[in-house]
């Protein structure tokens, strides 16, 4: 383990060429590719005490099958990844808390080997994950009472610490999370009463809406809601409502649920105060880092990938992700990368029928580099083409058989065209990635 | 057990009222329900420091809440809780408003409050640019502030604890008996938190036959209940609800004073303020509680809220909030604060109906006790080294300088394990609370003490390490750990036996 | 008899409509390809699922380690082979691959470790 600097008695300064905060699918694809392609001094903080994240608690198959070929579980997935790291120089520091983080990418860690760590790093990949929507972010009212979880925190308990959440269980939220909890419980013997979503679609996959919901006759109801927690001490109950289009709970539809445990699958928020501390520019829609098309943040030699950037609905896209900023931060590290800042710069714009893109600017290059755009729809659609647009001009376009929000898509654009349609970079206008109509 | 003084219920005025007797040589007892000090109105409140000058003239809330607010400060030095006087506003939008802060400005010189102005919009506008522009004047109290009201709560019963009293948790009163001049109190024990827990001092025989010769109620909602088994039903207190929409720190930061709205026929309107740990809180509404216990929050009253507290602040971002929730008001029928002897019971004291603003008169609430106390009884105070009346606590971590996390760290080991991400919380921190004078034993516990799971994600990751490190350190299994009381379980069974 | 199976094989979703008797099945339409007939012709005669779970774990940092199925098993025995879970038990080191428990309920599939937990020194 390199410890380049040491003064002072106590104070511990480690000096890396990448660092990565955060030993998830993302930052152990990020660190391992950056170490294939050469990169000396890797680290990765994670504040977990083994490599993994949330891939730990996720005992539940169907992960890999884009990355290997074949339907792997989540612990399976994340050893495939820890495993290699193993056998590499990658300096792992585990039980490791960043708790605080310059622009000028000087972290400040704590961990129990070393105690508080200053950690200065060339470039610093941000690959801390996401967090779960909480009640008190829905504000669901009614009792301040034991036995309500978020879907992983519930996940994490029944699957690493071995205890049930409860008895009797609903789920509000179709998200996948929620949907294969469902099943884990009852399949533990835990009563799984009903799956509630506000909108009019189920959020998960169809194959778990199957597996997990059809499989074991626990009935979905769409377009409903909770309204009110019910229970002294613990939850005794809940409350439950249908919605009206504009998802505002139907007066006269209430009906009482008796439950000592209730789920919620409600989102996921990318979890980036780090990044904020260190000044790097946000995205609102996505909550994570505004990006360019190498992953770089507005902030020189900071990287984002996973689900810090935005929300993935399958972890294979975290590790392509991860691998990329990889290798942006191999050409930052190399001093390869162009000088960014005297580029022609356009805007990437969400525009009919898309919530998000990313990346949400691109640098203008007259090269064959391949550009891909990803993104997600604000509604359901079935058939449709999605193109991109520069000065009312399509330069690509893709048949998408079903574009829904819980399911990111992307298209391709090669540099050269973008190059060429704004007049070589000096015409420059948005790139609008749409929904034909 | 017999016991010289046996105050009932641990909220802010039990808990410094036990303290300021704690400097006597007499046993005291806390006798509590819940298995935790500020689990009621304390809990759930607003945390203002009032200037004091909208009690009427002459009345023991208008008394105490001057008196009250002018120690607050130096009393959360001695007790190492925060205490930021930030001074208020109280925000008038048009003519009608503005008669009503002449009114409150003429009534707090009366009561006695200092520091007050009427100012003009520039002067709000530049300091809380968030403020509704169309404001026009507002009464400006100096002498105001913000407090934690449970760290306050915590550090008054750790500090009386550290004095000897003792702290009957997860007890409630049942019945009282007048013998031969002493008190026999029937008690119920409500959990089985402190008998899970291997650190506890409670002994059973300190909760059998308990005897005492004085006892003062101080049971928030439920203290006419008290005050009925003593045969003294001269007050009832009517519970009154208010909720709250706390939100994150990143809110915190865009505002500096606390905003109350002019008050109507209508209510009081809804205030607007910092918390003293950074946070934004709005709040609270008043709706009448059909049950004492019924803490729940309802949609209707959030939107309220909400709606209300956006016509003096236009900064709310309901995006960022993190969490919501109601307290009860313990208000009394007689609309004063009610902090006497008892004319039906001897030596019986009570001190109820200590509604708003009673987090701000509790300092000066203990103070007159300790003077009713010392007129029935005589006490004589405990050498100087057999007492002390301030507790220190280290520094949080997230609140050290680099150079001092640095220095805690390679110190301490337990330093350097992060348990809560969002409020930056050390295990050492979490295992201090749970060995301090009145530890914590649950997991809102520990949230209250350390502020582990306080932040925006809710304990959604350190929930599963607090409850690793409660169960460890107090014997008690991990799916028996409760949120609050006993019957507040956090988990079920273990899945493989 | 009639059944409605929507297709998993893809994120298409395919209602895929079948008519099947104790014989087999008959008709089927609704599907867009082959590996939708395929798919639906499993549910119908023989359907099977992958289970996932975890099993009681000694000497190690948790005390569950999670488990799987080596191949697919007939829906009908999911629950015997939960059963069969939640009894054994077994001590740490466990290398992610083992075997814990050979043929479950004579389905032909074992149950095996997802994880490597190594052993723990108890306090």
């Amino acid at each position: 383990m390199p410890i380049h600097a040491c003064w002072g008695g106590t104070r511990v300064v480690k000096e890396f060429n990448l660092v990565i905060i955060g030993g998830g699918p993302a930052g152990m694809a990020a660190a391992l590719e950056a170490y294939a392609l050469g990169i000396k001094d890797i680290a990765i903080l994670e504040r977990d005490d083994s490599l993994g994240g949330i891939l730990k608690q996720c005992i539940h198959n169907g992960f890999g099958l884009h990355v290997f070929k074949e339907e792997l579980t989540g612990p399976e997935y994340a050893l495939r990844f820890s495993e290699k790291i193993k056998d590499t120089d990658i300096t792992v520091l585990l039980n490791t808390m960043v708790i605080n983080a310059e622009k000028n990418k000087t972290l400040y860690a704590v961990n129990p080997d070393f105690g508080f760590m200053t950690i200065k790093a060339k470039a610093v990949i941000l690959a801390m994950g996401c967090r779960e929507r909480s009640r008190g972010a829905l504000r669901i009212p009614g009792a301040n009472v034991a036995g309500i979880f978020t879907a992983g925190t519930a996940q994490r308990f029944v699957n690493m610490e071995g205890i049930l959440p409860g008895t009797k269980a609903v789920i509000l939220g179709s998200g996948d999370i929620g949907l294969i909890m469902a099943r884990r419980m009852t399949l533990e013997g835990i009563k799984v009463l009903g799956v509630y979503e506000i909108m009019d679609y189920p959020g998960g996959l169809t194959r778990n809406i199957v597996q997990c919901l059809d499989d074991f006759n626990i009935p979905l109801h769409l377009s409903t809601t909770i309204v009110k927690i019910h229970g002294i001490g613990r939850v005794t109950g809940v409350t439950t409502a249908k919605v009206d289009k504009n998802m505002i709970p139907i007066k006269g539809t209430e009906e009482y649920v008796e439950c000592d445990t209730l789920l919620l699958s409600v989102g996921l928020i990318p979890e980036n105060e780090l990044t904020e501390q260190m000044g790097v520019g946000m995205y609102q829609v996505t909550g994570g880092a505004y990006v360019d098309q190498d992953l770089e943040t507005d902030t020189e030699g900071i990287f984002a990938c996973g689900n810090v950037l935005h929300v993935h609905d399958l972890v294979d896209y975290v590790t392509m992700e991860g691998q990329k900023a990889a290798r942006s931060a191999k050409a930052y590290i190399d001093e390869s990368m162009e000088q960014k800042k005297t580029k022609p710069e356009i805007k990437v714009v969400p525009g009919n029928g898309l919530r998000y893109v990313l990346p949400q600017h691109i640098y203008l290059k007259d090269n064959d580099e391949k550009i891909r755009v990803f993104f997600r729809s604000k509604a359901r659609y079935k058939d449709v083409l999605v193109r991109a647009l520069i000065n009312n001009e399509v330069i690509a376009k893709k048949k998408v058989i079903r574009l829904i929000p819980s399911e990111m898509e992307s298209v391709e654009i090669k540099a050269s065209d973008l190059y060429i349609k704004t007049d070589n970079g000096i015409n420059l206008k948005d790139l609008v990635i749409e929904v034909e109509q | 057990m017999n016991y010289d003084i046996c105050i009932i219920g641990a909220g802010v005025v039990g808990s410094l009222i036990a303290r300021q007797l704690s400097k006597y040589k007499v046993k005291i007892a806390v006798i509590e329900r819940n298995v935790d000090v500020s689990m009621d109105a304390t809990g759930a409140n607003s945390g203002i420091v009032h200037s004091g000058y909208d009690a009427k003239i002459g009345t023991k809330k208008a008394r105490f809440n001057v008196e009250g607010c002018n120690m607050m400060p130096a009393l959360c030095e001695d007790l190492s809780v925060k205490c930021k006087m930030i001074g208020s506003f109280v925000l008038a939008f048009d003519k009608d408003d503005e008669k009503v802060l002449q009114q409150l400005y003429d009534n707090g010189i009366k009561n006695g409050v200092t520091g007050m102005a009427i100012v003009d919009r520039d002067f709000i506008l530049q300091k809380e640019p968030y403020v509704n522009p169309l404001v026009t004047k507002a009464l400006y109290a100096k002498n105001a502030g913000i407090v934690s009201p449970y760290k306050l709560n915590i550090a008054a019963m750790d500090n009386a604890i550290m004095n000897g009293v003792m702290f009957l948790r997860e007890t409630k009163v049942t019945g009282i008996e007048k013998k031969d001049g002493l008190f026999h109190i029937a008690v119920d024990v409500t959990g089985d938190i402190c008998s899970m827990s291997k650190i506890d001092p409670i002994k059973e025989e300190d909760r059998t036959d308990i005897t005492a010769k004085i006892i003062i109620n101080c049971a928030g909602a439920h203290a006419d209940e008290i005050s009925h088994m003593a045969g003294d039903d001269s007050f009832k207190i009517i519970p009154r609800r208010g909720e709250y929409i706390l939100f994150d720190k990143t809110e915190g930061s865009r505002i500096n004073t606390v905003l109350f709205q002019t008050p109507t026929e209508k209510g009081k309107g809804i205030l607007v303020t910092p918390t003293v740990d950074g946070n934004l809180m709005i709040g609270p509404d008043a709706t009448l509680a059909q049950d004492k216990d019924d803490k729940c929050t309802n949609s209707d009253n959030l939107d309220y809220v909400y709606k209300t507290a956006t016509q003096s602040y236009t900064g709310l971002n309901m995006k960022k909030s993190i969490t919501v929730f109601a307290g009860i008001r313990a208000t009394p029928s007689t609309s004063d604060f009610i902090i006497e002897e008892s004319s039906k019971c001897k030596n019986f004291i009570n001190v109820a109906g200590i509604e708003s603003p009673g987090l701000t008169a509790s300092p000066a609430i203990a103070v007159y006790v300790e003077g009713i106390v010392r007129s029935l009884m005589e006490m004589k105070e405990k050498a100087k080294d057999e007492y002390t009346m301030t507790v220190k606590h280290d520094k949080p971590f997230s609140e050290m300088t680099n150079e001092e996390k640095e220095k805690a760290c390679s110190s301490d080991e337990l330093c350097r394990k992060i348990i809560c991400r969002c409020e930056t919380v050390s295990e050492k921190e979490i295992v201090a609370a749970i060995y301090s004078p009145c530890g914590a034993r649950t997991v809102d516990g520990v949230k209250k003490r350390t502020r582990a799971g306080m932040g925006r994600c809710q304990g959604g990751f350190c929930s599963p390490h607090v409850m690793r490190i409660l169960s460890e350190h107090t014997g008690i299994p991990v799916n028996r750990i409760a949120k609050a009381n006993a019957n507040s379980c956090m988990l079920g069974r273990y899945s493989r036996g | 008899m009639k059944k409605d199976i929507i297709c998993i094989v893809c994120p298409k979703g395919c209602m895929i409509h079948v008519d099947y008797d104790e014989n087999g099945i008959n008709s089927m339409e609704g599907y867009s390809c082959k590996r939708g007939i395929d798919y639906a012709t499993a549910e119908i005669l023989s359907p099977t699922r992958m289970i996932t779970s975890s099993v009681k774990i000694d000497n190690a940092k948790y005390t569950v380690c999670p488990v799987k199925t080596s191949c697919p098993v007939n829906k009908d025995k999911i629950q015997d082979v939960m059963k069969n879970i939640c009894c054994v038990q077994v001590q740490a080191p466990v290398k992610q691959g083992d075997v814990i428990i050979k043929d479950v309920c004579g389905t032909g599939a074992d149950i095996i470790a997802t994880q490597t937990l190594e052993e723990e020194k108890q306090l």
